[in-house]
């Protein structure tokens, strides 16, 4: 008989969907003096639901355990960044961020393709909001209208997978769906078509076009929500899909989209001129090496991808956070917007090179030992691991992409290190509080952390397996 | 033969109406002719034994989505004018495409429908006591994605609602 994912009372999806009613209502009755107990119930919410997530293993993938908290932790810290209300429709701000939570943490946990499109459409539906979130303002409209259609058509083909998935075998469970024996060509377009939403979320090319228009129209803490946390789900999901259904070619495959998203993310970042779109192809690139990283699983690979994902987690998260402080209000991410942010703020630009030269992948940072473990998975060769040549290319294609990339981010900290503000720039920008401050320390410590945390890959191996 | 007939017939109206309704250019056509399609879509249902839902799909798509659709489009400006008629040239790629399309979809389609047996869902489920598996299945095995179907709404509502609430404040400010 058909089963679908488990639903337990104690689970954080649980959690965070009462404390995504209780912050609607409490937006609805509070007066406008005490909407800032409403940010605090959201933070709280997001806390609570990490602390369950973490004692409370996804069932059949320990993967999806430290994936499903990190995500969620992800989640409350950018709600943490963003407490001060004075902007419109904090209640509003608030709910997104906590759907997009409860999204991910479906997405992560999710053992049958019903509710891993549920999970899916829950991460994207606040994502559109959060997109077109500047009023009249035509770079969001652009962004929203943009990742309306394309997310609207990603969510479409997936179904069409699905329903041809459940026609072929009449199964919608991960496991139940596999037959026994070799996969027929029906069933690999199938499981193919219903991947795409997976796709959509990691931003692999050829489902990447919207990405660098929505990071660029929304405001950078909202991309910053919308980006990171559905990577992280979206890649537990991977790893349950690949557990579940072996089928061969899969490696191939995902190398394959590897070398072709870290090959054209690379080089597209270069031409840019907006930090928010070099911090996009980033994030294009940074999903190729993490397939790189599922390709070579089994192995240690579970550790490695884990790892990479904490890493890009922790200095996408702070190097936005960074962007948001430093940019002008209802600015754009425009390398000039950002020139004599160093004069301006000299701590906060300190911490964004700190986490641009994660990203970049410089020692002894988290982003540098992330792309060394995966290196080292993608170029084993052990007795008991089969020939995988595309796997080897991916590898050289990682290599050969990260010095490429490594420009297009000191670009960023060119214009805000070295390059000097026009004289007429009166304009302001945010004033860091204390829970922005506190969510780049906490990026920081992590960003330094993971990078001299040395046998990390076998230690959140065993964890994962 | 007349269950053929009129299987093939829903097939038809189903496929025809989603056609239409995405080549069209005129949105009120548009509208009636996702109408079509739903209700080619709920006598597919009838076929598969599964007349609680169907009569589901009558009454909530077509009497209820379907009704607010069209009430939205009357209200959105020039809905007849010049810009809403398809040109021609659309016309003539949506039937080649289309007609690419059916073709290959025929293809697979036979291909799969010889080499398997029907769904197991369909064999399990008796005739006429669908509303009761149904009440099951979603209280039950599936009540996590029934209750993030509820969700998924509720933050579609939210998300349109604050969009347009603060559209409406910005423009309310640039008026004074």
């Amino acid at each position: 008989m058909i089963a679908g994912t488990p639903f337990t009372l104690g689970s954080p999806e649980t959690c965070l969907g009462v404390g995504l009613l209780a912050v609607l209502l409490a937006d609805m009755v509070l007066a406008r003096t005490h909407q800032q107990l409403t940010a605090w119930l959201a933070v709280l919410t997001a806390a609570v639901a990490m602390a369950i997530a973490w004692h409370t293993p996804v069932a059949g993938l320990p993967f999806g355990t430290p994936a499903r908290t990190a995500a969620i932790a992800i989640i409350g810290l950018v709600l943490l960044a963003n407490t001060r209300v004075g902007e419109q429709d904090h209640g509003a701000w608030s709910t997104n961020v906590l759907a997009i939570g409860l999204g991910a943490s479906l997405t992560a946990s999710a053992a049958d393709f019903v509710t891993l499109w549920l999970g899916l459409e829950l991460m994207s539906l606040p994502g559109y909001v959060l997109a077109g979130w500047r009023a009249r303002d035509r770079r969001a409209a652009e962004a929203g209208m943009k990742y309306v259609l394309f997310g609207g058509v990603a969510s479409a083909l997936t179904l069409f997978g699905i329903s041809h998935l459940y026609g072929l075998t009449g199964q919608l469970d991960f496991g139940l769906a596999a037959p026994a024996g070799p996969l027929s060509p029906t069933l690999v377009a199938a499981l193919c078509l219903s991947t795409i939403g997976l796709g959509y979320k990691l931003t692999v090319v050829p489902f990447h076009f919207y990405a660098p228009d929505v990071y660029q129209g929304a405001p950078a803490i909202a991309v910053a929500a919308v980006s990171i946390a559905p990577k992280i789900a979206a890649m537990a999901a991977v790893v349950r899909l690949l557990t579940n259904l072996p089928f061969a070619g899969a490696d191939l495959a995902l190398a394959g989209l590897a070398i072709v998203s870290l090959g054209i993310a690379c080089f597209t970042a270069l031409v840019q001129h907006d930090a928010r779109r070099i911090l996009a192809f980033s994030g294009i690139g940074h999903a190729g090496a993490l397939l790189l990283a599922a390709a070579c699983l089994p192995g240690q690979a579970l550790g490695a991808t884990l790892h990479y994902l904490l890493a890009y987690g922790a200095a996408n998260l702070g190097a936005f956070v960074c962007l948001w402080l430093l940019e002008p209000k209802n600015g754009s991410g425009a390398l000039a917007d950002l020139a004599g942010a160093w004069t301006r703020r000299p701590g906060i630009t300190a911490l964004l090179s700190l986490f641009l030269l994660s990203l970049a992948g410089l020692p002894p940072l988290a982003g540098f030992l992330a792309k060394w473990n995966v290196l080292a998975m993608a170029l084993q060769r052990d007795a008991g691991v089969a020939d995988r040549p595309w796997v080897t290319w991916g590898a050289v294609a990682l290599l050969l992409s990260t010095p490429i990339a490594a420009w297009a981010y000191l670009q960023i900290l060119r214009a805000a290190v070295l390059a000097l503000p026009p004289p007429e720039t009166t304009r302001e920008s945010r004033r860091p509080d204390a829970g922005a401050m506190a969510v780049l320390a906490i990026c920081a410590a992590a960003t330094l952390g993971l990078g001299l945390w040395f046998d990390a890959a076998s230690t959140l191996d065993a964890m994962a397996r | 033969m007349i269950a053929a007939a009129l299987f093939l017939a829903c097939c038809g109206l189903a496929i025809a109406g989603a056609l239409g309704a995405a080549l069209v250019r005129n949105l009120f056509h548009a509208a009636l002719l996702l109408g079509l399609s739903l209700c080619g879509v709920a006598g597919l249902y009838l076929f598969l034994h599964a007349y609680y839902l169907a009569c589901v799909q009558i009454v909530v798509y077509v009497g209820g989505i379907l009704v607010l659709i069209l009430f939205a489009t009357l209200f959105s400006a020039d809905v007849m004018g010049r810009l809403q008629r398809t040109p021609r040239w659309l016309l003539a790629l949506g039937t080649v495409g289309a007609a690419v399309a059916g073709s290959t979809a025929w293809q697979l389609g036979s291909q799969v429908l010889a080499a398997r047996p029907a769904p197991a869902a369909v064999r399990e489920t008796p005739p006429g006591h669908d509303v009761g598996a149904i009440g099951d299945l979603l209280l039950g095995d599936w009540l996590l994605p029934f209750l993030a179907a509820g969700f998924l709404l509720t933050v579609a509502l939210v998300g349109a609602v604050a969009t347009v609430r603060r559209h409406q404040r910005t423009r309310e400010v640039a008026h004074g």
